[in-house]
């Protein structure tokens, strides 16, 4: 018989299984009642500092962890486990994001159950982890002074995937040209509303805030758990 | 940074691909047809260069990758209107200035047909 060449319609979107893969692990939390948080950031925009800060006034109610994600070393690991907060390092292995699964092992890893509130310290990079939905319940995106405020135009899915934006560094404001009214305006374009907190993780600035909202979200995700 | 990222995309599309194939008891594939939104930050040069190295040793082998780009597309939150959003316009609606949309399109890469050939 002649060999025949068929045409199957497939149309399925690649991201189709991790998409499932985070709806899954997001139920799976609810049921444990822990509130797990993605924050990125492109390299050095401060992300662990900016954590150790806020992990500081949030473990006086709540038992908080931090997983760190990098494409290799375990520094950041380090810091928090000198900090005293409960951490483990996941390794990307060279991918430069974290997809749905790899999320998932870390949870088990570092026991999520035991925990009300959960950070994923995502790989450094303003571009692929906005594309994977990691399972979190709020992504957190930190852009620091240093970097300028025209980056939500450059990296718009990042700040369009973002529930709140966090503009750390700001006690280095009066040595860059860069300007909180420019940059609220160009986060607002992409995400209409979304709360905005100027910080300096390190003098402290604005963590408090930071930290009270992250609380207030606790709770109200709490109170919907029915834990 | 592109490189590895333009990996993970070709074995997701890869796999389903296999997959597709497989369950339909397929003897070859002669080609498959990728689907890429311009708003993904995937470059199909990328895909193409790996397509080869990521099929070696499956029902893929030798079979052709063809990759269409997706325009992006957007309905505006206030008014409606489906527009394509550019820079001219600060990505807003043209039609009201609008800065909340939903985009419909362009934002996926979707593995659209798998050619197979069945003996």
């Amino acid at each position: 018989m002649r060999d025949q060449v068929r045409i199957l319609e497939v149309k399925k979107t690649i991201l189709e299984d991790n998409d499932a893969d985070a709806a899954v692990l997001k139920e799976h939390l609810k049921e444990e009642g822990t509130f797990y948080i993605n924050v990125m950031s492109s390299p050095g925009a401060g992300k662990t500092s900016t954590l150790l800060k806020v992990t500081g006034i949030l473990q006086e109610d709540l038992k908080v962890g931090v997983m760190e994600a990098d494409i290799d070393s375990d520094v950041d690991a380090v810091t928090m486990e000198e900090h005293g907060i409960p951490s483990v390092q996941l390794h990307t292995c060279g991918m430069c994001h974290l997809d749905a699964d790899m999320s998932r092992q870390g949870l088990r890893l570092i026991g999520s159950q035991n925990f009300d509130v959960i950070f994923l310290e995502n790989v450094g990079n303003l571009v692929c982890p906005a594309e994977f939905d990691t399972g979190a319940h709020m992504n957190l995106v930190i852009l620091s002074v240093p970097e300028g405020d025209d980056k939500p135009l450059k990296y718009p899915l990042m700040f369009e995937k973002a529930d709140a934006v966090v503009i750390n560094k700001i006690d280095a404001a009066p040595a860059f040209d860069f300007s909180l009214d420019r940059v609220q305006k160009h986060i607002h374009a992409r995400h209409a509303g979304i709360p905005i907190f100027p910080v300096s993780a390190r003098t402290g600035e604005g963590i408090e805030a930071l930290a009270e909202f992250i609380f207030r979200e606790y709770i109200s995700y709490e109170g919907g758990c029915g834990k | 940074m592109t490189s590895m990222h333009e990996m993970s995309t070709v074995l997701r599309f890869c796999n389903l691909a296999i997959e597709t194939a497989t369950e339909q008891k397929a003897r070859g594939v002669e080609e498959i047809v990728v689907e890429v939104g311009e708003m993904t930050d995937i470059l199909p040069a990328y895909l193409y260069k790996y397509y080869p190295a990521a099929t070696k040793g499956t029902i893929l082998e030798g079979s052709t990758l063809t990759v269409e780009k997706v325009p992006v597309k957007a309905e505006c939150a206030d008014c409606g209107t489906v527009f394509h959003p550019d820079r001219e316009h600060d990505y807003k609606c043209p039609a009201c200035g609008g800065v909340r949309a939903h985009v419909l399109a362009g934002r996926s890469v979707n593995l659209r047909e798998v050619r197979v050939i069945k003996s």
